[in-house]
């Protein structure tokens, strides 16, 4: 009985140093992170070049495996603080035409104007910012996400350092983000996100998304990350949708920060002209 | 017009001769093919099949070179029985009919130049589409329409490119275009035994016998081109354009005479009037909804009357149109609205149409399955007639390059008014479009 006794206090005292070796290093760790908002800063500050050309292929999958592809080119410049964007589709023929840009203010109470034109009427439209967490042409970003570019948000979001974590061989911080309020939680899509960032770049490298209702919505990874003109740049970034099952696939080529983009691109006449 | 296609050709042909940079040229196909089915006559509208080529050549980011044709057979030759010719378009500009049940068309073809400081220049045959309502057009009137299907074709396709010049610079943050059209082409309307002939713009010459003349055109190359203008700024959030255009009438005005022929007593010659378009347009987007509109006032247009004959007579009138629209997205949801007001001052009779008109549009669609199927239903509907048309559509994409459509076309309303007059062409559709 003494014998059991001691074999029990033993273990217990085992027991009770594994768990102290498991919890010190996390609680220390926790300590020394970042908080959710430095690090959200730090995505939303990184370089991502004053202007950027590039070619993007979007691969649509359905839940049934069934693809559609699309190409398009892509411009994306700061005009001070305001951040400009231009998306042109260029395959397959019956979509070709197709134009998107939007203009993104610095101040966050000033409404984005974002426009589409539709080479079928030969008009542009106007559409209205409060439909960023709408799906963006099919795609299973929404308007927001497009936006955004691989950075967090740090006006739509509060956000909390969760841990550290190794994605791709990596550390990544996590962190949790909550809408700062009900109403951009539902012009988002989103009650909750959660991202893993890199340490070392402040690149996003994996996403997760729940949606007003608190259903797991969607997971982004971002797969291929290398430097171009000594900017971090994600090349490919797959997202897959936990309700519908479909999935989309970017994959960024001829990526040039160094060429200056015309200010013309930016302009609506541009998006009738074509490129 | 001859000389000035020849010089834009063999300016094109001298460019790619001495220019430094190879042109890269682009090659795309989009075929359709659509077969549709009336039940108020239980037969075959149309089967058509169309090919349209297009060829990009950029020889530098500065230069392109762009050309467009379309190859398109009937293959129950039922929407255009027995027609052999096409003479509202100028002869640069006209379909070329090969037999009865096919054609081929250029249907654009225009140098670019992009100028730097001095803006941006398209020469050559193109299509020009200036405002902001869907369906029914106001400020939309530089290129004329093909009417073959009445409204029911996309305008992309009805619209016809007309040879042109455009250009485009910028004074400050104003966006300055310049139109000039030396092209005398014009609507391209059905003819009298044809399923969507427009009964309802034909004068009402009662039991007269009446001596139809050929359409008397114009033929001067300066002084009967059209000529245009438009400033668009965008500023605070408000995307506003001004516009002019002065404008042959696409319709033609039928003058109406006893005739000199002891056969006919009345003798009836269509031409074509001169008017001024001076007008504008705006969007803005507000919270969750888009807001447009536009006016367009028509100074001194022809309209045909009864009020001071026994049969029609033309009158030249001031008329003011206008439209204001609101798009509403939620979700994969479009909700859209347009009231259209029409209004041609001080004449108490007008034909085939009422001194004041007013329409209403309204257009749902819905995205499903990430874009690869949209439902889409629209109505434009005449409040003072109580005519319209409704129009169901599907379309899904099997690949990414083909698409199935689907869909029906309802007119309705009394057979004497405008879509009314159609009832019999109601029909349901069924097609396939695929791109490479």
């Amino acid at each position: 009985m003494k014998n059991l006794k001691n074999q029990i206090g033993k273990s217990a005292v085992i027991l009770l140093g594994i768990l102290i070796a498991l919890i010190r290093p996390f609680a220390s760790g926790s300590q020394s992170l970042p908080s959710g908002m430095e690090i959200a800063t730090k995505t939303d500050i990184r370089n991502d070049g004053e202007n950027v050309s590039r070619k993007l292929t979007m691969e649509l999958i359905d839940k049934r495996g069934k693809s559609r592809t699309r190409e398009t080119k892509t411009f994306r410049k700061y005009f001070g603080k305001e951040r400009r964007t231009a998306i042109f589709y260029e395959t397959p023929s019956n979509v070709k035409g197709t134009a998107f840009l939007v203009y993104d203010y610095p101040d966050v109470n000033e409404d984005d104007d974002q426009w589409l034109y539709l080479p079928a009427l030969r008009k542009t439209r106007r559409i209205s910012a409060s439909n960023r967490g709408d799906y963006f042409l099919g795609t299973d970003f929404t308007y927001e996400d497009i936006k955004l570019e691989s950075k967090l948000s740090v006006e739509d979001y509060t956000y909390k350092t969760v841990g550290k974590e190794m994605i791709d061989g990596k550390e990544t911080y996590v962190v949790v983000g909550l809408p700062v309020d009900k109403e951009t939680e539902k012009e988002l899509g989103y009650s909750k996100i959660k991202a893993w960032v890199d340490a070392e770049n402040w690149m996003i490298r994996k996403g997760e998304f729940w949606d007003v209702a608190g259903n797991h919505l969607k997971t982004t990874y971002i797969k291929d990350i290398k430097q171009v003109q000594n900017i971090w740049t994600a090349l490919t970034v797959q997202v897959k949708n936990h309700k519908t099952g479909h999935k989309t696939n970017f994959t960024f080529s001829e990526v040039d920060y160094t060429t200056v983009i015309d200010d013309d691109f930016f302009t609506q006449q541009t998006l009738v002209r074509g490129l | 017009m001859k000389n000035l296609i020849v010089v834009l050709i063999g300016g094109f042909i001298a460019f790619a001769g001495y220019s430094q940079d190879r042109p890269k040229p682009e090659f795309n196909l989009v075929g359709i093919t659509q077969a549709s089915y009336r039940w108020n006559d239980p037969s075959l509208q149309k089967w058509e099949w169309i090919l349209k080529p297009e060829v990009r050549f950029d020889f530098s980011k500065k230069i392109r070179f762009y050309v467009k044709g379309r190859f398109y057979a009937d293959v129950t030759d039922n929407l255009e029985m027995g027609r052999s010719r096409v003479d509202e378009a100028s002869r640069f500009s006209r379909r070329h009919l090969i037999g009865d049940r096919s054609e081929w068309e250029l249907r654009e073809t225009y140098l670019d130049l992009d100028l730097d400081n001095l803006g941006f220049l398209r020469v050559g045959k193109q299509q020009i589409v200036w405002g902001e309502t869907d369906g029914l057009k106001l400020l939309d009137v530089v290129n004329p329409q093909n009417f073959r299907e009445f409204i029911l074709a996309d305008f992309d396709e009805s619209r016809i490119p007309l040879w042109s010049v455009k250009h485009d610079f910028m004074v400050d943050e104003l966006n300055v275009q310049l139109v000039w059209i030396p092209d005398n082409s014009y609507h391209d309307l059905p003819e009298l035994d044809h399923p969507f002939f427009p009964k309802s713009n034909l004068p009402e010459l009662g039991n007269s016998q009446a001596m139809f003349n050929p359409v008397n055109k114009q033929t001067r190359f300066f002084k009967d081109s059209e000529f245009g203008v438009k400033l668009n700024q965008f500023k605070n959030g408000w995307d506003v354009s001004l516009n002019y255009l002065y404008t042959f009438d696409d319709f033609a005005i039928f003058g109406i005479q006893s005739s000199a022929d002891p056969g006919f007593d009345l003798a009836v010659t269509p031409y074509y009037s001169r008017y001024h378009v001076i007008g504008g347009s705006f969007n803005k987007a507000v919270n969750s909804i888009s807001l447009r509109g536009e006016v367009a006032a028509n100074i001194n247009r022809e309209f045909g009357t009864l009020d001071s004959f026994d049969f029609p007579s033309n009158v030249t009138k001031n008329q003011l149109s206008s439209a204001i629209g609101v798009d509403w997205l939620p979700g994969e949801n479009m909700f859209s609205a347009q009231v259209f007001v029409d209004k041609v001052f001080n004449v108490k009779t007008l034909f085939g149409r009422d001194p004041f008109d007013s329409f209403l549009t309204f257009l749902y669609r819905r995205d499903l399955f990430n874009d690869s199927m949209t439902l889409e239903f629209q109505e434009i509907h005449n409040l003072k007639r109580g005519d319209g048309l409704a129009r169901v559509s599907a379309n899904y994409f099997l690949l990414s390059n083909l698409e199935l459509t689907a869909g029906t076309d309802l007119f309705y309303g009394d057979e004497n008014e405008l879509f009314g007059q159609f009832t019999k062409q109601n029909r349901m559709s069924l097609g396939l479009k695929w791109g490479i």
